[in-house]
């Protein structure tokens, strides 16, 4: 099956889109036949943007026309790749550009709410990174300002869109390991963060995830997509967070955490227990979402049943006789120690090669949804038609990053604040 | 320890279920006693095993084992403790000083690879003495003792389960005789030392001995383990009657 299959065999099987609306849009497509294109302009031609560049060549209906970035060597990379794009150094000569239909913005968090709002004014459709902005009164102006346009807007939280977290995510909501008791992410790397720096006077411009005038740290580069996926199981937002960070190793001058441990609660008690730390990548990545009855590890697309080792084989033998029947039962091996995580058997989630992200790189991991969404976006400038909920998530998660770092720069319980509510959120 | 039992009256057959016992589970299925009967040897059972366990449980602190550990003085010793000393003895002997709880003289006792075995023996002893002629006893998966047969069967069978991939790698028929598995697992490698290298067993390879006496089955699946191919041969004379066969996993 093509990939991109799965999205229309999903919504038409179970009628379960109202589940996952943001989908609807990548199944929404325009007339191929009008051979339409989205005329799209770059902004921000990092190491993710020129990724996007090569995701681009991959969708027929996508024209990449302008590529925009102040920084000269970044600038030129990318027209290697796009020769016959129009160069930049200034986004706002982009967007003064009437034929262009979209903006792409892979640009540093401090700038993403800027651009954007200039964008949706300027008339553009527009595809972010995620997160949304690097404050909260930056995700409510950009919230308003999108919900008073008629433009679509577009963030890139991949999970959204990965099969074995969609599927996942379903079959935990019809009940595959019964009540959802709490949820345990973390993210794992041993890595400094850090890029070359040519010159003195670029490290807050190359290294910008390091500081504070440009970066929320781990919780907006790392937490945001994994904080996404836990609301969307949960079909709720937690209350209320408390967490403690540090700067562990990487004391470089950096302003942002290093290691983040926190816990947010949902109203009911049930707890995300997230930790991240770059000076030590033993645990890798994973988002673990407990039930009563399993754990689904959506990350490597597997589940566990707390029951396969519950489940004694006497039980099945005695079974046996009283069905009168006569066979082997599986039981003998090493010795059965109790409580050792590994004794679990993993279940694939969905069938056939599951891309599993070990989380290491920077920039991307292959087949994690990125493209399905740059195709949404391409459709959405032709068609002009809004993606579903993709902001409203986008905002949810982003919000509950902020109010992170809140608390443990505060060291206190930070309740999430009313006039950062919107409608889309239950709490 | 925790325990659940249930009698299927129109089988005339006892299942119980012990947990948190010897850091694992114990399971028996009796067939052919009538109810009371049944549920007598079934206290008869656990009650073993709960002293077993006082005995030998390095884990717990009060136990015989521990307390002797922390001692710098000898101190007296239960019967029981005296009796397994007295068969580690023998099994060093007869194992050419591979089996040794002592790991060399350089740990602590460690009972782990004979307490199993050992509560088995003693398991057999209570179905003997209550007439019992068909019985089937599993624990912690690594020691299984089949007496008599299953009621549809000539005798009890059971796979063989790589810890890797749960498959299963080989069925073994048992009738009044024992099953005993020794190997690393994926969450609980490196437990097995050589007491003459000292060096703790990685492998990938699990070892299995079927035995009359469920004791013999449990040090020789250990002692297998680390053995050379020479030094099994030699010992198996020591024991004959006894299977030794080994899978790469």
């Amino acid at each position: 099956m093509e990939r991109r299959d799965f999205i229309k065999e999903f919504g038409l099987g179970a009628g379960a889109l109202a589940a996952v609306p943001w989908l609807a849009s990548c199944v929404r497509k325009p007339d191929a036949a009008k051979g339409d294109k989205a005329r799209l302009a770059l902004i921000g031609s990092g190491s993710r943007g020129q990724y996007h560049i090569h995701m681009l060549r991959g969708i027929a209906n996508a024209e990449l026309v302008a590529i925009c970035d102040p920084y000269e060597v970044n600038l030129q990379a990318a027209l290697a790749l796009c020769p016959t794009a129009k160069a930049y150094s200034d986004y706002r000569r982009v967007l003064e550009d009437t034929s262009i239909d979209g903006v792409i913005i892979a640009t540093p968090l401090g700038s993403h709410a800027r651009i954007t709002l200039d964008a949706i004014s300027a008339g553009k459709h527009v595809f972010c990174e995620k997160a949304m902005a690097l404050t909260l009164d930056e995700c409510k102006a950009v919230y308003d300002a999108y919900t008073h346009s008629d433009k679509a807007l577009y963030y890139c939280m991949q999970r959204m869109y990965d099969e074995k977290y969609v599927k996942g995510v379903q079959m935990i909501r019809d009940g595959l390991i019964g009540d959802v008791v709490g949820m345990r992410c973390h993210w794992f790397r041993n890595a400094d963060w850090r890029r070359e720096v040519p010159s003195p006077e670029l490290e807050r411009k190359i290294n910008w995830r390091l500081y504070r005038e440009n970066s929320a740290g781990l919780m907006t580069e790392l937490a945001c997509h994994q904080l996404e996926v836990c609301n969307w199981v949960a079909d709720r937002m937690p209350v209320e967070v408390a967490g403690l960070g540090d700067i562990v190793y990487w004391k470089d001058g950096r302003e942002v955490y290093d290691s983040v441990s926190l816990t947010y609660r949902y109203s009911d008690g049930r707890k995300i227990s997230y930790e991240s730390l770059i000076s030590n990548k033993f645990n890798g990545m994973e988002d673990q979402i407990l039930g009563k009855n399993g754990t689904v590890d959506l990350t490597r697309g597997v589940f566990y049943l707390e029951e396969d080792n519950l489940e004694p084989g006497i039980k099945r033998l005695a079974k046996q006789i009283v069905d009168k029947t006569f066979a082997a039962i599986p039981t003998a091996g090493p010795s059965w120690r109790p409580e050792l995580r590994s004794a679990y058997a993993p279940h694939p989630l969905i069938e056939g090669q599951v891309s599993v992200n070990a989380g290491q790189s920077m920039v991307s991991a292959d087949h994690d949804g990125s493209d399905l969404i740059l195709e949404a976006f391409c459709n959405s400038c032709i068609t002009g038609s809004k993606a579903e909920s993709v902001v409203e998530e986008a905002y949810c998660a982003t919000t509950l990053c902020l109010l992170g770092n809140q608390a443990m720069d505060e060291k206190r319980v930070v309740s999430f604040p009313s006039e950062y509510k919107i409608p889309y959120m239950k709490f | 320890m925790k325990t659940q039992s249930t009698y299927y009256a129109s089988n005339s057959m006892f299942q119980g279920s012990a947990t948190d016992v010897m850091g694992t589970k114990l399971e028996v299925l009796i067939v052919g006693l009538a109810e009371k009967k049944a549920y007598s040897v079934w206290g008869d059972i656990t009650s073993t095993v709960k002293e077993l366990d006082r005995t030998f449980n390095r884990f717990d602190p009060q136990s015989e084992v521990s307390r002797l550990n922390a001692s710098e003085v000898d101190i007296e010793t239960s019967d029981t403790f005296k009796d397994a000393l007295n068969l580690c003895e023998t099994y060093f002997i007869l194992t050419k000083n591979l089996f040794d709880i002592s790991r060399g003289g350089r740990e602590d006792l460690d009972f782990g690879g004979f307490a199993k075995g050992y509560a088995l023996r003693r398991i057999a002893v209570i179905l003997k003495a209550a007439h019992v002629k068909d019985a089937f006893v599993n624990f912690g998966n690594s020691s299984i003792l089949g007496i008599g047969t299953h009621p549809y069967g000539d005798c009890w069978k059971v796979g063989l389960t790589n810890p890797y991939t749960d498959d299963v790698i080989k069925e073994f028929e048992l009738k009044n005789c024992s099953l005993s598995t020794s190997g690393n697992t994926p969450g609980y490698c490196g437990h097995i030392i050589n007491p003459l290298t000292h060096k703790a067993d990685e492998s990938r390879v699990l070892s299995t001995v079927v035995a009359k006496d469920p004791l013999d089955a449990e040090v020789l699946s250990t002692v297998f383990l680390i053995a050379s191919e020479a030094q099994r041969k030699d010992i198996l004379l020591n024991f004959p009657g006894v299977v030794y066969e080994s899978f790469d996993i």
